[in-house]
């Protein structure tokens, strides 16, 4: 399966993630698309087979996963057999990004929460398997 | 208002709460000897604020002062009346009233030109502050530590007037002039001997010459006067305008601390967007730990798998062996054909796990390098250094919330004070400073030209004293006679200034040393201007001192020259005690009767407990007054 080589998000979600970085959330667009992939994972969360509705496509995936690592992630804790793995990391990054914005509103990202969120979530899911 | 005579009973003590008028006492004095009230920034008060308000609202706005006292043997009674002027029913300001002075010495009226002298004698305006003592206005003492302050050197000359060294000046000019005039004398009769004509034109032709370069230089010492009198009232301005100054002074430091705050601010959220960049990471590790166990554990089952491919092989092989020579290995008899049946279906099912264990292989393979993938995503750390950086940012904003409201309010107590004006008088400071420096150098160079030309007059004067015909002049008598006594004079001054610089020196030292309670500092060190600095142990100056330190050595001062003056006079100190804490205050207590011949202090019960605080000097108090509150504006005088 081909790889895509630019990656991006919808219209308004593009929109989203040009705010968070505006806001100072974060330094640069890509960091908050990266964070927004991970905290779509570290939720769970299960990208469905409907493409996304497209936008304007913002990264290239050399620049935003220059060793690949993202790719490597995604491939190990989601393992893409249907679609290339940066098609669901577009999906990702579209709910987390959406996720972040709804975060931010209330002024600051709670970052350090996030992460305390994520271990409490991993650690349910591997309650739930036993 | 009875002031205290008695020599052994000669402190007096005003009791009154703030705003009852204790103040108004030492202003009616002030006013009564140079016709100036002074408010708490050091500004002349108008005068329409020194009337009684209950005689006001009766629409009489005349105020008086009368003081009688003694100096030098003599009585006096001297009264200071302002009334409006005809036509003025209500003044509006100083211009609107009409002023009197009376004095009387010894029931005689003093002719009005020569009051101001009279008081100048007493006491001296510019000295007054060290008389007329308000414990609040220390910063006007540290003027006296800065040589070049124009009012320094003003209350400098002041100071030395009440310790009599214009005496001596006065001594050696009126000497020097009777000099020159014999010199002329001398000269012009020299004309007539023969041998002395070349010298006597000489002589008269430099004398001619100083008298020129002695017109340049007065005018060349009035410019350089009226410059000091200008950089006096720039002093003056900017040392009341020292509370501005000073709350000036304080935004721009919360500026400053604001400006870096905000920069401590901006690094820092740039650390935590730093911080942010690689947080996807640690957002990650949870389900990668997972999935590192996971595979982990997979292969640690593949290895136990792989271990045994090496039993099969050999299975394989010893399996082969039996159906290709289809004999038993260990006994030789032949197999059956059932029996190497099932041989060989058992070799095709070691067969088939052979290649399940290649297929396990290269799952190894996959699952290690997919590991070392996950490894190299390691945590950042990014939860424990953001929660620090954001405990710092939070600090910061609180700091950076205290100083911005710091800068309000002082902005706020800044306002309608104009700060440019303040500004722009001490740039105007530093000019004028500078013209004057220009002076006085014109003025040392005019007088070192005068200073050898009068050498040479003086040699010449001695030319011709010697030349026998020159002796019989009785001007040369005259000039060898007041050419010897100018001389002693001149010796004299420096010689009696810096004595009596010593001995006010020593005395506030001795005076310092009984009144701190700091026992490192050793005593006070003077300057020219009379400025006296604290010295520790080891004989350095004391940089930095407090508003009690201050109190302190101008109180030293005040009892030095008191001490060391022709003429010793009463001190009124108001608010002695305000900056001061328990134990200066004892030593304050124990050494006032030192302080002057009469004292009156005006003080409140803040500062002083009546019952139990002046125990030390009770033995000295000739009087008492208590200044008790009537209405806001009327309170009334009554003795204890």
């Amino acid at each position: 399966m081909d790889e895509p080589i630019q990656v991006g998000l919808s219209k308004e979600a593009h929109e989203k993630l040009l705010r968070l970085k505006e806001d100072g959330h974060f330094g640069d667009m890509a960091d908050a698309y990266r964070f927004a992939i991970a905290l779509a994972i570290a939720h769970g969360v299960t990208p469905d087979d409907k493409p996304l509705r497209n936008g304007p496509t913002i990264f290239n995936t050399g620049s935003l996963d220059p060793d690949r690592s993202l790719q490597a992630v995604i491939k190990a804790l989601l393992n893409p057999i249907s679609e290339p793995v940066y098609k669901v990391a577009e999906k990702l990054a579209e709910w987390g990004v959406n996720e972040l914005y709804r975060l931010s509103e209330s002024g600051v990202i709670p970052i350090v929460d996030l992460i305390d969120e994520a271990n409490r979530l991993a650690m349910t899911a591997e309650l739930d398997q036993v | 208002m009875t002031f205290p005579t008695d020599q052994q009973r000669r402190v007096m003590v005003v009791f009154g709460d703030n705003m009852r008028g204790k103040t108004s006492l030492l202003n009616a004095l002030r006013w009564v000897m140079y016709g100036k009230a002074l408010d708490r920034l050091s500004r002349e008060m108008d005068t329409t604020r020194l009337v009684n308000f209950e005689s006001q609202r009766e629409g009489d706005w005349r105020v008086w002062v009368k003081l009688r006292f003694e100096a030098g043997g003599d009585e006096y009674e001297l009264a200071r009346i302002a009334s409006p002027l005809d036509l003025v029913s209500v003044p509006r300001s100083k211009r609107d009233f009409r002023f009197e002075l009376f004095l009387r010495r010894n029931n005689e009226l003093v002719a009005g030109d020569k009051i101001e002298a009279y008081i100048n004698q007493f006491i001296p305006e510019e000295v007054s502050r060290f008389y007329l003592f308000d414990g609040e206005l220390l910063q006007e003492y540290e003027t006296l530590l800065v040589e070049e302050h124009a009012q320094g050197q003003k209350i400098k000359e002041a100071i030395e007037t009440i310790l009599g060294i214009p005496a001596l000046i006065r001594g050696r000019d009126e000497l020097r002039d009777l000099l020159k005039k014999a010199q002329v004398i001398q000269a012009k009769e020299s004309k007539h001997v023969q041998a002395l004509e070349s010298q006597s034109n000489q002589s008269l032709k430099l004398q001619d010459e100083i008298e020129s370069h002695e017109r340049d230089l007065e005018a060349l010492k009035v410019q350089a006067a009226e410059i000091t009198e200008l950089l006096s009232g720039i002093d003056a301005e900017l040392a009341r305008s020292k509370p501005v100054q000073d709350l000036h002074k304080r935004i721009e430091a919360a500026r400053e601390q604001q400006r870096g705050l905000r920069e401590q601010e901006r690094d820092l959220r740039k650390e935590r967007l730093e911080i942010v960049r690689q947080a996807w990471k640690d957002l990650l590790q949870p389900r990668l730990q997972a999935r590192r166990r996971e595979i982990t554990g997979r292969l640690a089952s593949f290895e136990e798998r792989i271990r045994g491919r090496g039993g099969i092989e050999q299975r394989i092989r010893h399996i082969r062996s039996v159906l290709d020579t289809a004999t038993c290995p260990t006994c030789g008899a032949q197999i059956d054909e059932a029996r190497r049946e099932s041989f060989g279906a058992a070799l095709g099912e070691l067969n088939a796990q052979l290649v399940e264990y290649d297929t396990s292989l290269s799952a190894v393979g996959n699952l290690t390098s997919e590991l070392a993938v996950l490894n190299r995503l390691a945590s950042t750390g990014a939860g424990t250094a953001l929660k620090r950086i954001e405990k710092q940012i939070s600090q910061q904003s609180i700091q950076l919330t205290q100083v911005e409201s710091e800068i309000e309010t002082f902005s706020e107590q800044l306002r309608g004070h104009d700060v440019a004006r303040i500004a722009q008088i001490a740039k105007e400071k530093d000019g004028y400073l500078k013209i004057r420096g220009r002076l006085e150098a014109n003025v040392e160079t005019l007088s070192g030209t005068i200073d050898e030309k009068r050498a040479k007059v003086r040699q010449l004067s001695v030319l011709m004293t010697r030349n026998p015909e020159g002796r019989k002049q009785r001007s040369s008598r005259e000039v060898e006679l007041y050419s010897g006594l100018e001389r002693v004079f001149a010796d004299s001054i420096s010689v009696f200034r810096d004595e009596v610089r010593e001995k006010v020196a020593d005395a506030a030292s001795v005076a310092f040393r009984q009144l701190t309670t700091e026992s490192t500092y050793t005593g006070l060190k003077i300057n020219k201007n009379y400025g006296l600095a604290i010295l520790d142990r080891q004989g350095q100056e004391v940089g930095v001192r407090s508003a009690g330190a201050e109190q302190i050595v101008a109180l030293s001062l005040l009892s030095a020259l008191n001490k060391t003056a022709n003429r010793p006079g009463p001190v009124v100190i108001d608010t002695p005690f305000g900056r001061l804490d328990p134990r200066h205050r004892v030593n304050i207590m124990r050494f006032v009767p030192e302080m002057a011949e009469q004292l009156v202090f005006l003080v409140h019960e803040g500062e002083i407990d009546r019952s139990t605080g002046l125990d030390p000097i009770r033995e000295h108090i000739g009087v008492m007054y208590e200044i008790q509150r009537v209405t806001s504006s009327h309170s009334t005088l009554s003795r204890l």
